[in-house]
């Protein structure tokens, strides 16, 4: 099992970017569950070191700690731009609290059209789309990676307060109809 | 968007948790009641708006004077359609307030800290930059600091070696001269050879000790009248 943590770390610093667990259970040999709970060790090991070890539902990735980010953002240069505006922040905190969630359920706890700030989350990299597994003409919107590199977390279950809508809350959201949630609306980023 | 453009308000529910809150209320129908009023004169500026953004707001205005019915006729009595959106109406509500407080969260750590991964310098195009400052006299410049700042070769003080007198030489000389004469004086024996006759300090120290030597081993007797006078060496036997 030491091998099998030292192999995925290795694996997972040579790519640089994510990979799924499939992958790697794929070139290491080993069953999928195996390689599961090794991250879930690796993933507690690096928790003090410079190199965090960031998971998004079957996928991880290697990145730099938060910690560091005085100096890595020196050497990469990179701005980022914290500024989100009300409806971003808004809309972004549903898909991260809330995510996967429809755009017809954000609208729904907004109250008010979000299709143009889930676009601009989308094209930002902030937020990402799948195809609505019970309905393939409507699309589910979930948190990505770049949005826990941003927040400085490891995994989405990491944010302060996670959970805390509650579980009728769960019901109530579920009960909103998603037939309005179509290809043909103009949310097509 | 035009809500975003025209006023603070997101839409209605933000506009009425923002009445809801300003009054310190919490959501139930009794604070809705209470705000109707300010929501409907809020309403009343929005004729200019596009159709489908207003409607949102006048289905919840809708909502709010059956509120406000109520509570004004007690006796009202409601259908189960009425009272299932008025419990709709202050459950959006709630959710709605729930989100902007855990938005809180995402606003104070978004970008702060970020990580980052190896996909960033992905890509990175391998060429020339040109140097931005670079000029032939700062190229020079700097080849004669460089010069100017290599270690120097230190040179040590050399040294001419001097042959110097052993103790053993001293002694076989001593012995040498002993054997052919009887008797001589320290000051004959110590006159180097080597230089020329010169007295040296160091061939005085050695022939003394070779004396010392000559005398502890029994072969010469040494004699001096005084102090500081010249010593007498002759040959025990």
């Amino acid at each position: 099992m030491i091998n099998l943590e030292k192999n995925i770390e290795a694996l997972l610093f040579l790519k640089g970017e994510s990979m799924t667990i499939k992958q790697l259970s794929k070139i290491l040999k080993e069953p999928e569950n195996n390689i599961e709970s090794v991250i879930d060790s690796l993933q507690n090991n690096l928790s003090s070191r410079g190199i965090r070890l960031i998971k998004k539902e079957d996928s991880v990735m290697l990145t730099t700690s938060p910690e560091s980010s005085e100096f890595t953002k020196e050497l990469t240069k990179e701005e980022f731009d914290s500024e989100l505006t009300k409806a971003s922040l808004e809309t972004l905190s549903i898909i991260a609290y809330k995510g996967p969630v429809s755009r017809s359920q954000i609208d729904y706890i907004r109250g008010v059209n979000s299709a143009f700030t889930v676009r601009n989350l989308l094209i930002r990299g902030l937020v990402e789309r799948v195809i609505n597994p019970k309905d393939n003409r409507g699309y589910f919107y979930k948190p990505s990676f770049q949005l826990l590199q941003y927040l400085g977390i490891q995994n989405i279950k990491d944010l302060p307060e996670y959970g805390e809508f509650d579980k009728k809350s769960e019901e109530f959201i579920k009960n909103v109809k998603s037939d309005e949630e179509n290809i043909n609306s103009n949310d097509s980023a | 968007m035009y809500s975003i453009k025209l006023n603070q308000f997101e839409g209605p529910l933000d506009l009425l948790l923002d009445l809801i809150e300003k009054k310190k209320l919490s959501i139930n129908d009794l604070s809705l009641a209470s705000i109707s009023d300010q929501y409907l004169e809020y309403l009343k500026q929005l004729e200019n708006f596009p159709l489908e953004e207003v409607a949102g707001f006048v289905v919840i205005a809708s909502t709010l004077i059956l509120i406000k019915s109520k509570s004004l006729i007690p006796s009202l009595e409601l259908t189960e359609e009425e009272e299932q959106s008025i419990g709709e109406l202050e459950e959006r509500l709630r959710q709605y307030q729930r989100v902007k407080e855990l938005s809180l969260n995402i606003k104070k750590s978004f970008g702060k800290n970020p990580q980052f991964s190896r996909e960033s310098f992905k890509g990175m195009e391998m060429g020339f930059i040109e140097p931005k400052k670079l000029t032939l006299n700062f190229i020079v410049s700097t080849i004669k600091e460089i010069l100017n700042n290599l270690p120097k070769i230190e040179k040590l003080p050399e040294i001419a070696v001097k042959k110097i007198i052993s103790l053993e030489e001293k002694i076989n000389e001593l012995t040498d001269r002993i054997k052919t004469k009887m008797e001589l004086s320290f000051a004959e024996f110590s006159k180097s050879r080597n230089s020329g006759g010169k007295e040296l300090k160091v061939e005085i120290i050695v022939s003394f000790l070779a004396m010392l030597e000559l005398v502890k081993r029994g072969i010469i007797i040494v004699s001096q009248s005084e102090a500081f006078d010249n010593i007498r060496i002759k040959n025990k036997e």
